[in-house]
Formats: C-alpha cells, structure tokens, sequence
C-alpha cells in the first residue's frame, strides 16, 4: 500500500473527525459515530481504512490507557472493515455478471464487460481513469460513449444503504459478545459469559443507536465523501 | 426484489437476535434482592490493614452500600463515572490511580475476584465484599 503525503494528511483529518465525533457523543453510553465512519472510510479509502484503525486505537489508549479494551478495538474495527470490503468485492462481482448480461439501448457499449470492469482498478470505489483525469466523477455517466451509463460507484455505494444500516445494527448488537475474546483468556468461559450478559442493555442500546445513525446520516455522509472525491482529496 | 428480501430476512435475524438476548440477559443477568439484608464490608489498604464493617442494608447494588457506609460516616469513597460504570479511585482517604499509583481498587465477593463494577455489583444477604488495594506490578 504506498502512501502519498496527501494520503497521509486526508488519513490524519479523517481520524481526527472519527475522534471528534466520538467525543461529542462520549456523554450517550454505546451511542456513536465511528462503526458509520469506518463503513465509509472502508468504501471510499478500501485498504487504508486498516490504517485508520490501528491509528484509532492508538490515540484512544493515548487518551484512556492500556486495558483489555485496546486488545478488543485492534481487532473489531478491522473486522468491520473487512466485512465491507468483501461486500464491495461481491458487489463488484456481481456487477460484472450484470454488465455481462444488460444491454441498456441508450448506451453504446463499444467494450466488453472486461473493459468496462477496467475502469474501476481499485473496487467499486475506486475512482475510474477516466475521472480522475477530468477531474471529477462523474455519477450520471462521462461523455464517452462507450462508458456505461447510471452504473456509478457512488450509485451502488448508495443502493447498498440497507445492506449497512442491518450490518451497522449487527455489528452493535455483537459488539458485547465479540469483545469477550480476551475474557476467555483472562478468566475463561465463565468470565467471558458473565461479562457478555451484564452488558447485554448497552448491546441493545448499540444495536438500535447504530441502525438509526446508519439510516440518517448514511446517505448525507456519502453524497460529502462522493464531493470530497469529485474535488479530488479522496 | 430478490434484494429486498435478503435484506428483510437479515433485519428480522438481527431484531429475533436481539429478543434472544433479551431474554439470556433476563435469566442469567444480576440479579438483587430487595428488603433487609445482612452485609460484611472489608477494605484491605495498601498496608495490608484490614478494616470491616458488618450490618443491614436495603441497598440493591454496591455502590448503594457504599453511599450508605458513607452516610454513616466510618467510610468514604471517590470515584469517577466511566462507559463502564464508577470507577473507584479512593477508599478512606487512600488512592489508588492506576495512571499515577501504579495501583487500583479490586472488588471481591466472598473472597472470589468480583465479576461486576460496584455499580452493577448485586447486594445479597449475608454476602462479603471486599475493597482490596492492589499493585499493578503483584
């Protein structure tokens, strides 16, 4: 994975916006922002979202201290982030049937799927050649006419909305329960069971505050970072 | 509409998955007993003096027994409120900072390592707890 300077910069706002949302919400136990943010950051920043993590967890120990929560962070928010990135790889996947098999009249496809799946060489959110060199994505189509047309990444980012607002519930509702790994080690099942039942309300809490930021605030978010990458920072 | 239909059946799992829950933490969460219940306090300093408390209480969880000790004047207690409930940081007048003493407050509950913060720490009749002061380095 190389890195640019400006790589590292967007990387660095980007954490600091996770941490400031984080900390306006510190008041509402198991109410947040950063399983949305690292969603997005997965879909728009693929890979290097794993660095925003470790990053993450590492400014928090710097804020809280080491405890057995540090050990639970390293290892959940990249598991989210890998559940993403296998939903965009099977998007991606299925996206390459459908071209396969759709012809839209309106379109002059001069190119074969393989030429049309060239023009996203890093995922769905990756931003196509053809962008970058404009300057800007296009979300209705370029003028080429052998581009496909209503087939953005951005487009699909969107229509995936209700797949990440039941993922983000999910992921809130076993939060408690994937975090009791180190708990087995500590003081084994009977410790890790204990632990997971006494924070069962706060899963519950997590599970619907996530589902509902999710639902909200999904869309909004990614019409900015669908901006954010037009403007060429993403 | 294939689509949608995944996408309905995984929103039910996940509210069936939560009503599960539900119900595990009702039958296997903490549990308190109201009315009078004989309780034993000891609180165990960095010196390894210990000093016992015994009496009644109403109090359904730790904390409340504490709030009570305190009112009663032989006993004090500072704490902060953490996302994981109080978090003691003194007991009769002694701290225990772990980011500063190297040290920090451990609850027992009938000589067992407790399980559960003061604030969600059941209060059982004819039960013993424990405030014991430990090194991080022991």
């Amino acid at each position: 994975m190389k890195l640019t300077v400006k790589d590292i910069a967007v990387l660095g706002l980007l954490l600091g916006l996770m941490e400031a949302g984080k900390r306006m919400l510190d008041l509402l136990p198991n109410v947040e922002v950063i399983t949305l943010l690292f969603i997005l950051y997965a879909l728009y920043l693929g890979k290097k979202a794993y660095l925003i993590a470790v990053a993450f967890t590492l400014l928090e120990t710097s804020v809280f201290g080491l405890h057995t929560w540090v050990v639970m962070y390293l290892y959940m928010w990249p598991l989210l982030i890998t559940i993403v990135l296998l939903y965009q790889s099977r998007k991606k996947a299925q996206l390459s049937s459908e071209t396969h098999t759709k012809r839209d009249p309106d379109t002059i496809s001069c190119q074969g799927p393989d030429a049309v799946l060239n023009q996203y060489p890093d995922g769905i959110s990756g931003q196509r050649p053809a962008d970058s060199a404009s300057g800007h994505a296009s979300s209705k189509g370029s003028t080429d006419p052998c581009s496909i047309k209503n087939t953005s990444d951005q487009d699909i980012i969107l229509a995936s909305h209700g797949f990440f607002c039941v993922l983000a519930a999910a992921f809130g509702l076993l939060f408690g329960a994937l975090c009791t790994v180190p708990y087995f080690f500590i003081g084994g099942p009977s410790m890790a069971f204990t632990w997971w039942v006494a924070g069962i309300p706060y899963d519950l809490i997590h599970c619907v505050s996530n589902f509902l930021i999710c639902l909200f605030l999904f869309r909004p978010l990614c019409h900015l970072f669908g901006r954010i990458r037009a403007a060429g920072y993403l | 509409m294939k689509n949608n239909k995944k996408l309905i059946i995984a929103l039910a799992s996940v509210v069936v998955l939560a009503v599960v829950f539900f119900f595990v933490y009702k039958a296997f969460g903490p549990k308190t007993s109201a009315g009078s219940k004989a309780f034993k306090v000891e609180v165990v300093n960095s010196e390894g003096a210990t000093k016992e408390y015994e009496g009644k209480t109403d109090a359904e969880y730790l904390k409340g027994l504490m709030d009570q000790l305190a009112a009663e004047g032989d006993f004090s207690y500072e704490g902060s409120d953490s996302e994981y409930g109080l978090f003691i940081t003194a007991i009769n007048g002694e701290s225990a900072v772990y980011e500063t003493d190297g040290a920090y407050w451990s609850i027992y509950v009938n000589g067992s390592y407790g399980e559960y913060g003061a604030d969600q720490q059941p209060v059982t009749d004819g039960d013993t707890y424990s405030f014991v002061y430990e090194r991080a380095d022991q």
